[in-house]
């Protein structure tokens, strides 16, 4: 007898099951393919030098976060794994009960088990690697970057390997615990189909809901502070996060049950596939686990890139006067001036409802500081406020409108500005109106002021539909060029829509790259499946004889795995949202000063539905082949004794 | 066409609720060729009470397989219910099956996740059918299953879970009930009161079933005993008792 008695088993098992060891395999190798594709094009790019434009869209792929990312596809990898090893080890149940009734020892066993694992992820990170360059090459060809050849970063490779065989031995070590405590002669016995009623310990249960206790109260403590706002709610999440995941079997089968009762009316093969999802609770609980988690986060992630694009967006509508305006360039002689031609070109492209030319002159305010308070002084016509509805419909003459900002910095109630004759005394007002270092005065007060006054220093517009925004900036930009002193381009809608291409490139890349740890999730689903499947050839085949349909099995594992989803994908969303709104608060009150910003909490419904519709797909997609196997069970297998 | 005809005119004899004629079944190929059923003729009247019996391997539960719709006869008719098997896709094969035959097996086959009552009720909601709540509850009560109902497999008996799934092979009225070594798992007793309540159900009821049993003492409860060897029926015997069923099973066994 070999030393290494499982191996044997195994190395048989794998040569004749080969099917059985493709989950692993699979999830193994797109873990570790990811890790090592983010080093090659990283390495690739930054060896090419075109790296700022590897345009998935601005960002730089080089960053830390592709390498987080693909940190988190490993532990949804790691959860994966451990599943299809449990699975892996109750299929050879009876060989393990066997040799363990010959005398092999359980550390023999558990020793080749680990062996096993070993192989199996020097196969898979093997599989991996290769995938990965398969992958690098594509996208440096797509890039352009190949053609100084694509770069191999050794180091990074050979820990990705590395990690690709460590991580499933970790993941084999509990199962592997597991499989072996099972006494040799109840191991023989055929497995039983009686419902296993697997009750977590009530240790784990407290953990758990004290984790998420403590999580929930530092949330709420985070929601108060300034400071450190953000280090408290991700910890706070962190925690709240660990409590939902290990706890995830004293509710994910209430859940279900809860499921079960809802649909149990719509006919036997629902109801059935809500029932056989209640046969191993922890095992369902724990396959649902690994799409929880990659499905929360990447709600958090959207919800949170979403949201601080949405609070960003308020604190632009209030900081712009208008929707989008020019701003000339100081030209050599220090004017600052569109010309006329140049105004009417503006108001003439389709998209404008209006363009007012607004004139302007440097200010000078007669005051002792050191830096003056405020710029430029610009005439405030009636024509402005038909622009926005926020803008005052006129001025006094004794007034001056500056931005919220300068009006706190003014403690006198007046300020001396120098006129043509004399001084003029005008009273500060905030108003949205003023930005940055622009001041408004009423035209009487204009003409009075001293200094040069340059027309169309600023042109306000508005819109007449602000949808194309980006072919109507692109029009406007080329205007400008053609000016003497080109200007800029600036105002809410226009900040807005630049700063909706950055969140939805964001929104784009996080989603695709927390793709791949869904679809190692997903694997995960089919993975149980087909185990069910197997373990209950004998009541599929009464269903068959009672009167299933072929259809009607298959109908049914695409149940299950559209339930055990759906109720992985609930829990994960709903945390994920949760957690991003956290995460909004925390970094917007960070950049308060005094008073909080008003936080808007903001899904990208595109990005999410796309996302839980392509998690639908796939679930119907991983119980096909459990489907398949459950179809071609004959009716037969169900009259043959236990 | 000629033989079409002659098989018709086979099976097609008195009230038959099932016949098979000229049914054959190989398994395998070549030199491992099994030949389970060897042009196997029989009918079966509504009504009777019929156990199959034989030693092993001699092809009693194959045919029990072909009668059912379980499996394909290789060659041969049957006609169960007024329709012909042969030709009939898996789809068609099921519906029969759901809507026309009942199971009793050996080892129960409630499904685990199903309360006794779901298990009961599974075919006919399968098939869309009311129960007949009447004859349902004189079942469960002459089964002495009353207050069991909601539980499931696992806290009932054997001698209930085999009672259970006789409630559920008869609440429908099919065509055709078919055991499956009903008796293999229960004790003397059990098995006792299992056969005596299958001959009370085929006599009052009027309920065709056709058991598949090496047990010579179920042979005293049945009307008829059909005992088979290497696929062919050796003996036809009309109301069999213990000892002439052990007589004509060695005759048989010993060739």
């Amino acid at each position: 007898m070999s030393r290494l008695p499982m191996l044997r088993v195994a190395l048989k098992e794998m040569r004749y099951h080969p099917a059985r060891y493709l989950a692993t395999v699979i999830s193994i190798a797109i873990s570790v393919g990811f890790l090592a594709a983010a080093s090659i094009i990283s390495a690739t790019e930054s060896q090419a030098k075109t790296f700022q434009a590897v345009d998935v869209g601005g960002m730089d792929a080089s960053s830390v976060i592709l390498w987080v990312f693909a940190g988190i596809a490993m532990v949804t990898g790691l959860i994966t794994i451990s599943n299809t090893f449990t699975i892996l080890l109750e299929q050879r149940r009876r060989q393990i009960g066997l040799l363990r009734s010959i005398g092999t020892s359980t550390t023999q066993i558990r020793r080749s088990i680990w062996l096993e694992a070993g192989f199996l992820g020097f196969v898979g990170s093997l599989l991996g690697i290769g995938l990965a360059f398969g992958l690098s090459a594509i996208l440096a060809i797509y890039t352009g970057a190949i053609k100084h050849g694509l770069a191999v970063p050794y180091a990074a490779i050979n820990i990705a390997f590395a990690l690709g065989v460590v991580i499933t031995m970790v993941a084999a070590i509990a199962p592997s615990h597991r499989a072996t405590r099972v006494p040799p002669l109840e191991a023989l016995r055929p497995t039983s189909t009686v419902l296993k009623i697997t009750q977590g310990s009530i240790a784990r249960a407290a953990i758990c809901t004290l984790l998420v206790v403590v999580g929930m109260a530092g949330a709420l403590y985070s929601l108060t502070l300034t400071k450190n706002a953000l280090s408290v709610a991700i910890l706070s999440a962190m925690a709240i996060a660990l409590g939902v995941l290990f706890g995830a079997r004293f509710y994910v089968p209430s859940m279900l049950k809860a499921a079960g009762w809802l649909v149990h009316r719509i006919g036997p093969t629902t109801s059935t596939a809500a029932k056989n999802l209640m046969r191993n609770p922890a095992r369902t609980a724990a396959t649902s686990t690994a799409l929880m988690l990659a499905v929360g986060l990447i709600i958090t992630l959207q919800v949170g890139t979403a949201s601080m694009g949405a609070t960003v967006a308020g604190v632009l509508d209030s900081e712009y006067p208008v929707e989008l305006f020019v701003e000339a360039h100081i030209d050599p002689e220090g004017a600052m001036s569109l010309s006329k031609n140049t105004v009417s070109r503006l108001s003439q492209v389709s998209g404008i409802a209006s363009a007012e030319p607004i004139e302007c002159r440097s200010i000078e305010e007669l005051t002792d500081r050191q830096y003056p308070r405020l710029n430029r002084v610009c005439e405030y016509t009636p024509q402005l406020a038909q622009l926005s509805p926020g803008l005052p419909d006129s001025i006094g003459d004794q007034e001056i409108l500056v931005n919220e900002y300068a009006r706190s910095s003014i403690t006198e109630s007046a300020i001396t500005l120098a006129a043509k004759t004399g001084l003029v005394l005008v009273e500060p007002q905030a108003s949205k109106a003023a930005m940055g270092n622009y001041a408004f005065v009423s035209p009487a007060t204009y003409v009075a002021l001293a200094g040069e006054s340059n027309r169309a220093s600023l042109v306000f517009m508005s819109l007449a539909d602000s949808k194309n925004l980006a072919t109507v900036a692109k029009e406007l930009a080329e205007i400008l060029k053609q000016n003497n002193t080109p200007g800029d381009l600036a105002g809410a809608a226009y900040q807005k829509s630049v700063l909706n291409t950055a969140t939805n490139v964001i929104l784009g890349v996080v989603t695709v790259l927390m793709g791949v740890a869904i679809v190692i999730a997903l694997i995960g689903v089919g993975n149980t499946l087909m185990l069910s499947v197997l373990e209950r050839t004998r009541d599929n085949a009464t269903l068959r004889a009672l009167g299933f349909k072929r259809g009607q099995l298959r109908v049914m594992l695409f149940i299950e795995s559209m339930m055990l989803s759906l109720v992985a994908v609930i829990i994960g969303a709903g945390f994920g949202v949760f957690f991003g709104y956290l995460g909004t608060r925390a970094i917007s009150s960070m950049f308060t000063f005094g008073v909080q910003l008003p936080v808007h909490i903001a899904l990208n419904w595109d990005y999410t539905l796309a996302l839980i519709g392509a998690i639908v797909v796939a679930a119907g997609l991983a119980s096909v082949l459990p489907g398949r196997c459950a179809a071609k069970a004959s009716p037969v297998a169900s009259l043959a004794e236990a | 066409m000629t033989n079409t005809q002659s098989i018709n005119q086979t099976i097609g004899q008195g009230a038959d609720v099932i016949s098979a004629a000229h049914l054959v079944k190989i398994y395998g190929e070549g030199d491992t060729q099994v030949r389970a059923l060897d042009r196997v003729n029989a009918g079966f009247k509504k009504g009777t009470f019929t156990a199959i019996m034989g030693p092993s391997g001699s092809g009693k539960s194959t045919l029990m397989h072909c009668l059912a719709g379980l499996d394909r006869a290789t060659s041969g008719q049957i006609l169960l219910g007024g329709s012909h098997l042969e030709g009939m896709d898996d789809n068609a094969l099921t519906t029969l099956r759901r809507d026309h035959v009942g199971f009793i097996f050996q080892s129960f086959n409630l499904l685990p996740t199903h309360t006794a009552k779901e298990n009961i009720l599974l075919p006919l909601e399968l098939a869309g059918r009311k129960v007949d709540k009447v004859f349902m509850a004189s079942l469960v009560k002459s089964l002495g299953l009353t207050g069991r109902l909601g539980h499931r497999p696992s806290q009932l008996s054997g001698g209930e879970q085999q009672r259970v799934a006789v409630v559920r092979a008869l609440v429908g009225r099919p065509a055709v009930v078919f055991a499956d070594e009903p008796t293999g798992a229960l004790d003397t007793r059990n098995s006792h009161h299992l056969l005596s309540y299958l001959r009370s159900a085929s006599r009052t009821e009027g309920q065709t079933i056709i058991m598949v049993t090496h047990d010579t003492k179920a042979a005293s409860y049945v009307d008829r005993a059909l005992i088979l060897s290497d696929g062919q029926i050796r003996e036809d015997i009309p109301s069999p008792t213990e000892d002439s069923v052990i007589t004509a099973m060695r005759f048989a066994g010993g060739e």
